[in-house]
């Protein structure tokens, strides 16, 4: 059976619109089972929501499906449009990753119609060559990406695999050689030490998604604690409307706003109370919704009252589980200053809700825990792109294959395989490392030669 | 069987020169496809020489040994009948990378080896040097020879080792020789460079014997043999006929049993001293190694001694095995200080060594440096890209090792008759076994030492354990007329076997109430217990049976593994295919393809500096160009 290659038909970035291509055996299966599509007619277009494998809506699509036939490539295809956000692509990408997909090389869409007969010659010669610049552009374009810290570190992991495996192999392949005992303990305590290194980029992946798209700050809180004129006054403008009867936020309010060298969006929910109206119910449920899809929250509370009630509990937990600033509002009509009761409790800040006293502060301490999230200025800060992301996770799961069977007392012949494997996400990355160079390392290492 | 000289009208099918370990394989293989062979040699007594060390197989090499077997060939049986110590190594791992070996009696070696050849239907022997090639129109025709004839044949198979344009050297003292006290082959060199093909040097050196009175044999520890020997040879597929082949059909029947075969000797193990080490740095400057008159390179993996003590000072100590060289003979082999230090300070270092503190040397330790021929000249079938119907097996592909050298014998021959015979040639690929990668490896990727077999050079090594041989190659029996009917169909009803009783074993319960299979992979060897039927099957089915369930997990992703480089094999690129003229292809890439020629796709996905848009685009014009040529025959 030959690959199903995806890739991004549009350029990458902010878009009305984005649509990633998909060619090969498994498209059909992939309309079927992620879009539930099960009998698309194709060249039809069909309006559906995009389920990972896990079952949970990434956006709502428009797919196409083109038959052999009918498809440029001669394979079977699927077109997916979906909103323009990079996260929502690089979401639906990964899932289809997931799905047995893989990323197509430059000019592999071409290479299929020309192997499957849709172009001729001359068509298939001006695609090599364009394979062969876009090749050395990206090569020197990934160059360019990787030079610095992120290929420092993947290069350091991969010679530490090396060595490790230079170290097993040379007690395979020369068993009567007067070699020390292999020391399993520490082979054990370097591949642990690579996956925590791993992991590291692993979350640093998480960060750099973050570096792509807006940040979304949640405001959440009680009815009436000011949520909506805090909005406008971070907005700048009278964006929300401001009324002191309860539950007048009943839908969500976004503003784009810049703080340092990040783009956030700030999202104004429903207050949270148990509401009598059926409106208000759906501002509610709502609330809830963005409150999940927060990566930050700013939990308004009145801070002229003794004692605020205290939220439901989902809230409580979403907000314990994510970075939190707690904005002390009202400071002007009280200071009771509520410390929440877990530890370590949030950031906090006073602010007044009439003369914008503490804004600055406010914002000062909302790009300190911005700074926090993305890892800026930290000795980790790499830029780790789905791409990357995906090969270092099955380097990661290589290892811990490892680490698990080698546990067990499996062989270490077979154990090696892990390492080979892992090795070849990392070559992918930063380029090959050959059997000759663990050879090499064998041989500097090890005083072979019976 | 007639010698024919110079009869350019009637050549031979098939011409070895060289009768070491590639040329006997290579003359045994091509006469049993049918071709009418001539082995030529420079010497009937040296005949299959172990040159260095008087032993067989080993980690990587035993497994090759056994694919041999499997292929038809006869280094397994020779081994496994002149054997005086037999030792399976690695048994602390896994079976995967368990290797036979086998220490052999060095004389009786070579001499049933020769007596094999003179036994071979459609075999002609003739001691002669090879001096020259003819060439007529970049193929080759036959050789010319040092007494001043020619012979004449179809295909020609080289096979010099280590004598091209070789020297020894013992210290300062530097003679011509392929080995101490032998000649060299002149003549060949300037001939191939004549005809396009490149040659390189490469060093290798070998330690000095001992005499074995001389040698204090208190107090040093014994290496004994496994008391249940592993031998090379398959044994459960084979007639009585074609297992005692030589020694049924000798003139001079032996009366009595046959002793070889058996454990008969032990080694010995000793270690470098302090003192040791100091002599040898003191005199460095008198080992050519270090002076700069060897320019060839050595091996990594056997290191001189002087290269040990300098590259790994920090150890105060190196391990030296004594090895007997066979039963009619106190001659012995001190593995481990190779080196090419002068005699005399040899000496010194021999009795600065326990046990050897009294030891005579009768015969030196020295480095021999010779000629190779980059293999990546070669086609899969290792016949020269440049010069048509020329094959080259053995030490002149900068190999070492009498296997490695055995196994090219074996593909060099084999494809060298069916090319004067006009068949299709004979591959195998690295996903099929230590064969496959060993060519594969040469071909592409060329040598920058001598190379020598590696388990880990092998990406799918769990499907190459030693025992599988046959049963790998079963598709090739088919095809390829490598033995007898009888061989093929008892190795086929045994697959046929192992895949039945791994069926039953996994579904039948033993007496602890889990299935046999599943007692297999979590119980202890010595706590299984088998159905009654099981005991009495032939051991090389139960090994299978027992590897295949135990390993079965990793076996499946392996094979899985294994068939996507198939894919990518099955690739077929033309040997005409114009490469200089494809657009949107590197230069550098060009080059690389141009020189290596690869014959398949995944050949040439190998090749180091060819990436992978570069395959992309060459698979591109291949389907192109092998429509176009497809349409063009219609």
């Amino acid at each position: 059976m030959t690959d199903t290659i995806i890739a991004l038909a549009t350029p990458v970035g902010e878009s009305a619109l984005a649509v990633i291509r998909i060619s090969g055996q498994i498209s059909l299966t992939i309309a079927k089972q992620a879009c539930n599509c099960i009998n698309p007619n194709p060249r039809n277009a069909y309006l559906v929501n995009y389920r990972t494998s896990d079952g949970e809506i990434l956006d709502q699509v428009v797919i196409t499906f083109f038959n052999n036939g009918n498809s440029y490539t001669g394979e079977d295809s699927l077109e997916i449009s979906c909103h323009g956000n990079p996260l929502i692509t690089e979401m639906i990408c990964k899932d289809l990753i997931n799905r047995e997909c893989r990323i197509a090389q430059p000019g592999e869409f071409t290479r299929q119609a020309f192997l499957n007969g849709k172009i001729d010659l001359p068509q298939a010669e001006s695609v090599a060559q364009i394979i062969a610049a876009k090749n050395e552009q990206s090569l020197a374009l990934a160059q360019r990406n990787l030079k610095g810290k992120l290929s420092d570190k993947l290069l350091s992991i991969q010679q530490n695999i090396l060595n490790l495996q230079a170290s097993i192999e040379a007690h395979i392949d020369f068993p009567e050689d007067d070699l020390d005992e292999n020391d399993q303990e520490g082979i054990h305590q370097n591949v642990k030490k690579i996956v925590k290194e791993l992991e590291a980029l692993l979350l640093q992946a998480k960060r750099t998604k973050l570096l792509t798209k807006n940040i979304k700050v949640v405001l959440t809180g009680l009815p009436n604690v000011g949520k909506s004129s805090l909005f406008n006054a971070l907005a700048g403008k009278n964006r929300a409307l401001i009324h002191s009867e309860s539950g007048t936020t009943r839908d969500y309010l976004e503003f784009d706003i810049k703080i340092g060298k990040y783009w956030i969006t700030l999202v104004d929910t429903a207050g949270i109370h148990d509401a009598a109206e059926e409106i208000e119910l759906a501002g509610i449920e709502m609330s809830l919704e963005q409150a999940k899809e927060a990566d930050l929250f700013l939990w308004v509370i009145d801070n002229s009252v003794p004692h605020p009630i205290e939220l439901p509990g989902e809230y409580t937990k979403l907000i314990r589980s994510k970075p939190t600033l707690l904005i002390r509002n009202k400071s002007d009509l009280g200071e009771y200053n509520w410390v929440p009761d877990y530890n370590p409790p949030p950031k906090a800040t006073n602010i007044s809700s009439t003369g914008k006293r503490g804004l600055k502060q406010l914002e000062a301490l909302l790009l300190e825990i911005i700074q926090n999230i993305t890892g800026e200025g930290s000795e980790n800060e790499y830029l780790v792109g789905v791409r990357h992301e995906v090969l270092i996770k099955n380097c990661l799961n290589e290892l811990t294959s490892f680490l698990l069977e080698s546990k067990n007392g499996v062989g270490d012949e077979i154990v090696s395989i892990h390492l080979t494997e892992a090795r070849k996400e990392l070559d992918i990355m930063i380029g090959r490392k050959t059997n000759e160079d663990m050879l090499d390392i064998l041989f500097g290492e090890f005083c072979i030669g019976k | 069987m007639t010698l024919r000289v110079n009869t350019p009208k009637t050549p031979y099918d098939v011409i070895v020169c060289g009768a070491g370990h590639a040329g006997c394989e290579a003359a045994i293989a091509a006469s049993k496809q049918g071709a009418d062979v001539l082995l030529l040699t420079g010497n009937l007594d040296t005949i299959a020489q172990m040159s260095c060390n008087p032993a067989i197989g080993g980690q990587g090499k035993g497994q090759i040994v056994c694919e041999i077997d499997a292929l038809g060939g006869e280094m397994a049986l020779n081994a496994d009948f002149t054997a005086i110590q037999f030792k399976l190594l690695n048994t602390s791992k896994g079976k995967a990378v368990q290797a036979p070996r086998a220490q052999c009696d060095k004389k009786a070696y070579q001499l049933r080896m020769k007596h094999v050849l003179e036994q071979q239907p459609n075999l002609t022997l003739f001691q002669a040097m090879v001096d020259g090639l003819i060439v007529e129109n970049s193929s080759c025709k036959g050789v010319t020879t040092s007494m001043g004839f020619s012979f004449y044949g179809k295909t020609v198979v080289v096979t010099t080792g280590t004598f091209l344009q070789a020297s020894t050297h013992i210290g300062q003292s530097k003679s011509e020789g392929g080995r101490l006290g032998d000649h060299t082959a002149k003549g060949l060199s300037s001939h191939f460079i004549k005809h396009g093909i490149k040659l390189n040097r490469f060093k290798t050196g070998t330690p000095p014997r001992l005499l074995g009175n001389s040698i204090n044999f208190n107090g040093l520890a014994v290496q004994s043999g496994d008391s249940d020997p592993t031998k090379f040879a398959f044994y459960d597929s084979r007639t009585d006929t074609e297992m005692f082949h030589v020694e049924q059909n000798r003139r001079w029947p032996i009366k009595g049993s046959h002793v070889l075969g058996s454990n008969l000797v032990k080694c010995f193990l000793t270690s470098t001293t302090s003192t040791t080490h100091k002599l040898i740095n003191d005199n460095l400057h008198l080992s050519p190694l270090y002076k700069g008159d060897i320019i060839g390179t050595g091996p990594r993996y056997c290191p001189s001694i002087e290269d040990k003590v300098v590259r790994f000072s920090n150890k105060d100590s190196h391990r030296i095995h004594l090895e007997p060289e066979g039963v009619n003979t106190d001659e012995w082999y001190i593995n481990g200080l190779s080196t090419c230090l002068p005699f005399n300070i040899q000496q010194k270092v021999i009795q600065s060594i326990p046990g050897l503190e009294d030891a005579m040397i009768i015969r030196p330790a020295y480095a021999v440096e010779y000629d190779y021929a980059p293999p990546t000249q070669l086609k899969l079938s290792l016949e020269s890209l440049l010069v048509d119907s020329l094959f080259f097996a053995g030490q002149i592909n900068g190999t070492s090792g009498y296997e490695e050298a055995g196994a090219q014998g074996l593909i060099a021959g084999i494809n060298a008759s069916r090319k004067a015979l006009e068949l299709e040639s004979f591959e195998i690929l690295r996903n099929e076994g230590y064969i496959g990668v060993l060519i594969d490896d040469l071909t592409t990727k060329g040598v920058t030492e001598p190379y020598r077999m590696l388990t880990s050079r092998a990406e799918h090594r769990l499907l190459f354990n030693h025992g599988s041989a046959e049963y790998r190659f079963l598709s090739k029996f088919e095809t390829y007329n490598l033995h007898s009917p009888s061989r093929r169909e008892n190795i086929r009803n045994q697959l046929k076997s192992v895949k039945t009783w791994i069926n039953i074993l996994e579904t039948n319960k033993a007496s602890s109430g889990i299935t046999y299979a599943h007692q297999i992979k979590s119980v202890s060897t010595s706590e299984l217990t088998f159905p009654e039927s099981f005991y009495n099957l032939p051991r090389s089915v139960k090994e299978e049976v027992i590897y295949r369930i135990t390993y079965e997990g990793y076996l499946k992703r392996e094979i899985t593994a294994a068939k996507r480089i198939k894919n990518a094999e099955n690739f077929v690129i033309p040997s005409s295919f114009p490469y200089t003229t494809l657009p949107g292809l590197r230069t550098e890439c060009i080059e690389k393809l141009n020189q290596i020629k690869p014959s398949t796709l995944g050949q040439a996905s190998r090749i180091s500096g060819v990436n992978p848009a570069d395959i992309s685009i060459l698979h591109i014009y291949l389907e192109r160009f092998n429509k176009l040529s497809k349409d063009d025959s219609d």
